[in-house]
């Protein structure tokens, strides 16, 4: 489970979190949505110990991230698998070496069979078999997107982050890159947390979906309820959606 | 007073902001200097990565390193052996131009050849890492990304710069034989009787150490560029320009310093 309370970061003196709580169950899918500049991101990056709050804690199984020393928050983040908007794979890797990075870095597995062996199970997992030897230059926004997610759940981590895994993909590839989560979760039991602007999205995957603010959380809650909310930010962003989506259909 | 302090605050405030900020960068600097050679001494220590940096930074520098020491070597030949001609004192050119090869020209024209090639290459590379979140990447892989961007270049750089010094006094000496001797007519017996007369041990070892002492700055400043780059291409850009200026003037001040210091103890 991940509580954060009271969370305040500002960067040059610009707040952009100021206060957030929010509590992620275990072995669930949580969406946090939100405008652009909200401090989605920002927020994500506190729960793996990118960033540092001015105030506030992020507690992940009951341990207090801001109380880890450099070593320990290193090795703290191995329970964590992250999925970065713009994939952040490395350029100058295949995409083989890629998904293999992290095995071969924590010697977890000595034998380059049986990394083979795994990354390749790993890759099939996404859809990708068959493109080992591609360079990230070589692949779609969508290919790119489904080698970072391989590349990490290839340590089979406790946790996963998304962050905006479906932003600036066509519709089919959003929908299969949702099914991917749905997939994920359901075959590793791990807990998620999407960071998304997409509302459709969130309905598809989440258990929980959180709507942040003006760097605050203001409203939280199942999906039903959430749809439901009277909070008329979340009435504005739902129907703002709804409106895209039936112009579309029209 | 109120009116002196209204008067003066627009002059001394932004002067005064500039201090803070470049005295905040330094000591994010030095820090950074720090961690790096703290990770130096933990596990894992990347072999591998250290000797693929050393290939980059020295065994393929090797061409541009021989192209213009043979050529600097060769013009400042030239010219000394004009100058010393006035005064027949030709067969100097030999032992005039080793002791400045080994002592300045050597290691400060490797290191500004290097700032060229390989550190504007590390500060690009790993600003372009930074701003598409492949450092980010590695934090989040668990992966400190001091020691395994850092680290390897810093300690490539280190051992690579004094034996591409050594390379390049060798080929320099070369340039200045070949004019001393087929285009000044300098008599080849006076020629090296006088270079290995004046040029000892101390001058090419005092070179190494200060190759060695640029390599560690160079490739510490450019590491330290790329780290801190934001703003997407034109961030890389701004800050590879940076690593490059900021290396190169490095280089001359501290060139001043060193040579003061070595002068003084090492070199009677």
């Amino acid at each position: 489970m991940i509580e954060i309370t009271e969370l305040y970061k500002s960067f040059n003196g610009q707040p952009i979190l100021r206060g957030v709580n929010l509590t992620i169950p275990r072995g669930k899918i949580t969406v946090i949505i939100g405008p652009s500049g909200c401090g989605k991101t920002v927020l994500l990056r506190h729960i793996i110990g990118l960033l540092k709050p001015d105030r506030g804690k992020v507690v992940v199984d009951g341990t207090d991230l801001s109380r880890l020393g450099r070593l320990e928050l290193n090795e703290f983040r191995k329970r964590f698998g992250m999925l970065f908007q713009s994939a952040a794979l490395f350029d100058s890797l295949t995409v083989f070496e890629n998904v293999a990075f992290p095995l071969r870095e924590h010697k977890l597995l000595k034998d380059e069979d049986k990394i083979a062996s795994l990354v390749r199970e790993k890759l099939k997992l996404v859809g990708l078999e068959g493109a080992e030897e591609k360079m990230p230059s070589e692949l779609s926004g969508g290919m790119k997107k489904r080698v970072g997610l391989a590349r990490a759940i290839v340590l089979t981590p406790q946790i996963l982050l998304y962050d905006e895994p479906v932003t600036g993909l066509d519709p089919i590839m959003s929908v299969a890159i949702d099914n991917l989560i749905l997939s994920m979760q359901q075959a590793l039991k791990i807990t998620s947390v999407v960071i998304s602007h997409d509302i459709e999205s969130a309905l598809r995957v989440a258990d929980q979906i959180a709507m942040i603010d003006k760097g605050k959380i203001i409203e939280c809650g199942e999906p039903k309820a959430f749809h439901q909310s009277q909070n008329p930010t979340v009435r504005a962003f739902l129907s703002a959606a709804g409106a895209a989506v039936s112009k579309g259909d029209s | 007073m109120d009116r002196v302090l209204n008067l003066i605050s627009p002059i001394f405030t932004p002067f005064g902001a500039f201090i803070i900020e470049k005295t905040r960068s330094l000591g994010h600097w030095v820090v950074f200097c720090g961690e790096a050679i703290a990770w130096t001494f933990r596990p894992p220590f990347r072999t591998a990565q250290l000797f693929r940096q050393m290939e980059f930074v020295g065994v393929r520098s090797t061409g541009i390193i021989a192209l213009t020491a043979f050529f600097s070597g060769a013009v400042f030949a030239l010219q000394i052996g004009k100058v010393y001609g006035l005064f027949n004192m030709e067969i100097m050119v030999g032992a005039t131009v080793g002791l400045s090869l080994t002592r300045e020209i050597g290691p400060v024209f490797a290191a500004l050849m290097v700032i060229a090639r390989v550190c504007s290459s590390m500060a690009a590379e790993i600003g372009t890492m930074r701003v598409t979140e492949q450092i980010d990447a590695l934090e989040t892989m668990a992966v400190d990304p001091i020691q395994f961007l850092v680290v390897p270049r810093l300690w490539a750089s280190v051992f690579m710069l004094p034996l591409l010094t050594v390379l390049y006094n060798f080929v320099g000496i070369i340039g200045a034989y070949f004019v001393g001797i087929y285009v000044l007519h300098i008599p080849e017996g006076p020629f090296m009787t006088k270079l290995y007369y004046y040029v000892d041990g101390d001058d090419f070892i005092s070179g190494l150490v200060k190759a060695a002492i640029f390599g560690f700055f160079i490739s510490l400043i450019s590491c330290y560029e790329g780290f801190t780059t934001t703003g997407g291409a034109e961030g890389v850009g701004r800050k590879t320009t940076r690593a490059v200026v900021i290396s190169s003037v490095c280089v001359l001040v501290m060139d001043y310093f060193l040579t003061s210091w070595i002068l003084e103890y090492f070199i009677r």
